[in-house]
């Protein structure tokens, strides 16, 4: 609360955006990325955010210099190699810090990028053959993606940033405030910004926020949220040809699944469970809305869309409907149907959750896969299937064998 | 086979909405819905007299509450016509008696 006071009060505007990086900084191995245009506050929110958690013990990449290896991962210790003929590691004072930025990742090139990429997902860092692990760390990059000189990298690299935030630019009123701002704190925002709390105790309200128990409701809500988001009757994850070609014909096509073109990874589950984690543990409570609010921020760079006007506006209208179909869900008591289900066939049961699930693939998955059970036990016959009735052809590894 | 915390999940929803089973017939009590899909122009076009636009999509519950709304005026209107039908056979019996009466008295 004190850090989000702190960054608020040198930050104008995009309050949203920094309520969530606080939250995201309540997990080990904390990764997130600013995208914005250029001039919008990016590196000052960056540097504000790891001033705030780390003081001075903070490393900033620059991806708009020249990074060498040796910057970002160690180098060799030439006189132990001279003297001793031993190959020690210096490593780098990025790989150390508690606090690392990265500055316009977008510039920085594909070897760097790599190195990054391994750290982040391994929470080690080799170099000349020599593995170390890292210790906890929290991580905040900045990228602009309409800069002309970039490097595209590849979507699990940005798959590992737990959260994306987009920053808008100031609104007139709001100009006067950052005007008002620089004047009280000398020009120099960032210089300014004290460092709220230690590593030490953010450490330990990472490790409380990693026992809190989440209601089965939500952790339900965020389960099904992704599936919505990954769903796909004709395998677009294995198939050669995608959406929006691939859906012509398709049942589902007026779905939520005939706008995603990629879909999301169970990274994305992991990421939303932290901050809804971290939201119960700040503020005592988190309900639907907050993770529909949260989703925002934790699932738009890791999807790629069939067609893109507005990132966002585009993602709030996806989760509107995504909010709909959770509603309808309800009204047709889908998941008390299945729960009857599971603990025994009920033919009246079965009756319902068959015309639920031919308008819902989350669910329909959920009851094929019983549907296969009953074939074997011979309760059903397989004509008597959904996935018959309906011609759906559901991939042979998912069924029971 | 059902993970626990899957099956503390449906069973967590079952809570919120418990359902009704017999053997042939499953039923539950509908309360507290929210409407939570985008608003339906067709209303506003109704009762604000607002213009519509091409296409209105509506939802199942407005398309309902309007066939519910008809069927009443329908049946509100029978009875109507059927009011005006006694009226004008009362009308005409009076009318009737009246010159009769007057009729009588030259």
């Amino acid at each position: 609360m004190d850090l989000e006071r702190e960054v608020k009060s040198r930050f104008v505007g995009n309050e949203e955006a920094i309520r969530i990086m606080v939250l995201n900084q309540l997990h080990p191995r904390s990764t997130t990325l600013i995208r914005a245009p250029r001039g919008v506050g990016k590196s000052t929110l960056m540097l504000l955010m790891l001033k705030g958690l780390c003081g001075d013990d903070l490393v900033i990449v620059s991806g708009a210099s020249e990074v060498k290896r040796g910057e970002v991962l160690g180098r060799l210790h030439i006189p132990s190699l001279e003297k001793e003929g031993v190959e020690r590691v210096l490593l780098a004072a990025f790989v150390k810090a508690k606090g690392k930025g990265l500055d316009e990742v977008n510039r920085l090139n594909p070897y760097t990028t790599a190195n990054i990429h391994h750290l982040m997902q391994f929470g080690e860092v080799w170099a000349y053959g020599q593995r170390t692990r890292v210790e906890d760390y929290t991580l905040v990059a900045n990228e602009n993606p309409m800069d002309a000189t970039s490097f595209v990298h590849s979507p699990p690299f940005y798959d590992r940033f737990d959260t994306c935030l987009f920053l808008s630019s100031l609104t007139l009123n709001e100009k006067f405030q950052l005007q008002g701002l620089l004047d009280k704190y000398g020009q120099d925002l960032v210089d300014s910004m004290p460092q709220v709390l230690s590593f030490e105790e953010l450490n330990e309200a990472r490790k409380e926020v990693a026992h809190v128990d989440l209601d089965p409701d939500l952790t339900g809500c965020i389960n099904l949220l992704v599936r919505d988001f990954q769903a796909c009757i004709r395998e677009k994850e294995r198939s050669e040809v995608k959406p929006p070609t691939l859906c012509e014909g398709c049942h589902f096509i007026r779905d939520i699944c005939g706008s995603i073109r990629e879909p999301l990874s169970e990274r994305a589950t992991v990421a939303l469970m932290h901050l809804v984690k971290a939201a119960v543990w700040l503020y005592g409570k988190c309900d639907l809305e907050e993770v529909f609010r949260i989703c925002l921020w934790v699932l738009p760079h890791r999807v790629t869309l069939v067609r893109t006007r507005n990132l966002l506006a585009d993602f709030q209208d996806l989760l509107e409907r995504e909010r709909v179909k959770m509603e309808d869900r309800n009204f047709r008591r889908e998941w008390p149907l299945l729960n009857e289900l599971v603990k025994g066939f009920n033919s009246a049961a079965y009756r319902l959750a068959k015309d639920a699930a031919v308008e819902d693939i989350s669910f329909a998955e959920e009851l094929v896969k019983m549907e296969d059970k009953w074939v074997q036990e011979g309760i059903l016959t397989r004509e008597e299937t959904l996935t018959t009735q309906m011609g759906w052809r559901m991939p042979v590894h998912r069924r029971v064998l | 086979m059902v993970d626990e915390k899957f099956r503390k999940f449906l069973e967590a929803q079952t809570r919120r909405s418990p359902l009704r089973i017999s053997e042939d017939k499953v039923s539950w009590e509908d309360r507290d819905r929210r409407l939570l899909s985008p608003p339906s122009d067709f209303l506003e076009s109704v009762y604000l007299g607002k213009e519509l636009q091409n296409t209105v999509v509506m939802e199942r519950s407005v398309a309902a509450m309007l066939q519910h709304r008809l069927t009443e005026l329908e049946k509100e209107n029978d009875s109507l016509r059927k009011s005006a039908k006694i009226l004008k056979i009362v009308i005409a019996v009076v009318a009737a008696a009246t010159a009769i009466v007057i009729l009588w008295g030259l």
